[in-house]
């Protein structure tokens, strides 16, 4: 236990050096940061994009700016670093989707409002429920990324995305409700769970 | 019932916050694109060793295209233009250009020349001065501790060369000023080489007359010494 938090401890100095030689554009420094945080990142950028090529098209251009705008920012520790990171790659994400998308509102489905058992969602995997995720639709997926992932306010994602705060509100909304639908539909009715 | 119902909801957050996700990827093909896109910065010392070879390039350049000229001439410019405004003799530049030089008369210690070859002098013209009518000055001997010799046999273009055994007199009148060279009478007589060629000249022009240039006969240019001392 002790021997595992030290090593912890030294892999965190170690990628701390490796920040500052970030700012030398040095390549092995540049490399190790990639392998290090390049899942996490992309795995944000998936969310957002929904497709996987898309994807890989907004870490390509997160990681040449990341690159680039390193020299200009100072870091204490590593939590700042990838809470930057983060930032960088949701505003490529964001920047791209509003070039795309209006995230108009789609036609509401008729449905029953029932949420999805929670032992279902823990027997799923991470990456099923990924991929749910990135079957949305662009607005929904938006918007719930935003203010469920990120934590974001109505009013916040209103002005990230130029729409009204009731359009973020009712995007949320329609995004759980195909988030369960979608659920359910995979796992049949006993996954059905009424409150 | 909403913040109930949400409890679904806080799951699937908590899966996706999952730090073991790992989704299916082109990694190594993200990194390639990163790596022809992100902005390159050469180390300083690349840039240095660029412009030191750059640098070594440009003045190997010139040194081929400049040609190999003794600086023997710019030197005598400057002093003698110096030593003849003084004493308010005429100086004239003269260009000479010689077309060809034959092969054979051109010494073996002498660095290879170009077919053509211009040449700037000073020589100091003695126009009308009489002997019987000077009005002597100044008599001023000095020692020549490099004079130049520009001989010429005949019409042709012999050498130059410094000599350190020479003498030279100055007499300066108020018409201007005569220089005698005063070849030194060496006991054992030289028959080849420049120091056989100016006690040849020696005995034509002891007194420092210049002759007419005729074809066949020695004659001489001095130009004075870039270091000359009072006796």
């Amino acid at each position: 236990m002790l021997i595992t938090f030290k090593l912890q401890i030294q892999s965190r100095l170690i990628l701390l050096k490796t920040i500052e030689k970030l700012k030398a554009n040095d390549g092995e420094a540049q490399k190790l940061v990639y392998n290090t945080y390049g899942n996490m990142l992309f795995v944000i950028a998936k969310r957002y994009m929904g497709d996987t090529m898309l994807a890989e098209d907004m870490m390509v251009n997160a990681f040449v700016s990341i690159f680039k705008a390193v020299s200009k920012t100072r870091f204490e520790a590593l939590k700042p670093f990838e809470v930057w990171m983060r930032r960088i790659v949701i505003n490529e994400c964001l920047s791209e989707l509003r070039r795309k998308s209006t995230f108009k509102m789609l036609p509401q489905e008729a449905g029953e409002q029932v949420g999805v058992a929670p032992d279902v969602i823990d027997k799923m995997g991470s990456e099923e429920i990924l991929e749910i995720v990135a079957q949305l639709p662009t607005g929904y997926r938006t918007v719930f990324n935003l203010f469920e992932m990120e934590g974001f306010s109505h009013k916040e994602i209103a002005q990230k995305l130029s729409i009204s705060e009731g359009t973020s509100k009712s995007q949320l909304s329609h995004a759980k409700r195909m988030l369960r639908i979608k659920i359910t539909g995979l796992y049949g009715k006993e996954a059905r769970y009424r409150y | 019932m909403g913040k109930k119902q949400d409890i679904d909801i806080e799951k699937i957050k908590e899966k996706l916050h999952d730090s073991a996700l790992s989704p299916e990827w082109n990694n190594e093909g993200v990194w390639a694109a990163i790596e022809t896109k992100k902005p390159r910065m050469l180390p300083i010392w690349k840039f240095a060793a660029a412009a030191a070879i750059l640098c070594l390039f440009s003045f190997g350049f010139w040194f081929m295209l400049t040609p190999n000229e003794e600086p023997i001439l710019a030197t005598l410019l400057d002093t003698s233009v110096n030593e003849v405004s003084k004493n308010s003799a005429k100086a004239e530049l003269i260009i000479i250009e010689e077309d060809v030089i034959p092969n054979a008369i051109i010494r073996k210690t002498v660095k290879p020349r170009p077919k053509s070859i211009q040449k700037i002098q000073i020589v100091l013209k003695k126009e009308n001065i009489e002997p019987s009518k000077e009005k002597k000055i100044v008599e001023q001997k000095v020692e020549v501790a490099s004079a130049t010799l520009i001989a010429v046999k005949g019409e042709y273009f012999i050498e130059e060369e410094e000599i350190e055994l020479a003498m030279v007199q100055k007499l300066i009148t108020s018409k201007g000023q005569k220089i005698t060279l005063i070849i030194p009478k060496e006991e054992t007589p030289q028959r080849n080489g420049i120091l056989g060629f100016v006690q040849k000249i020696g005995k034509f022009n002891q007194t420092g007359e210049w002759g007419k240039k005729q074809k066949g006969t020695f004659w001489a240019k001095f130009v004075e010494s870039t270091k000359t001392e009072k006796l």
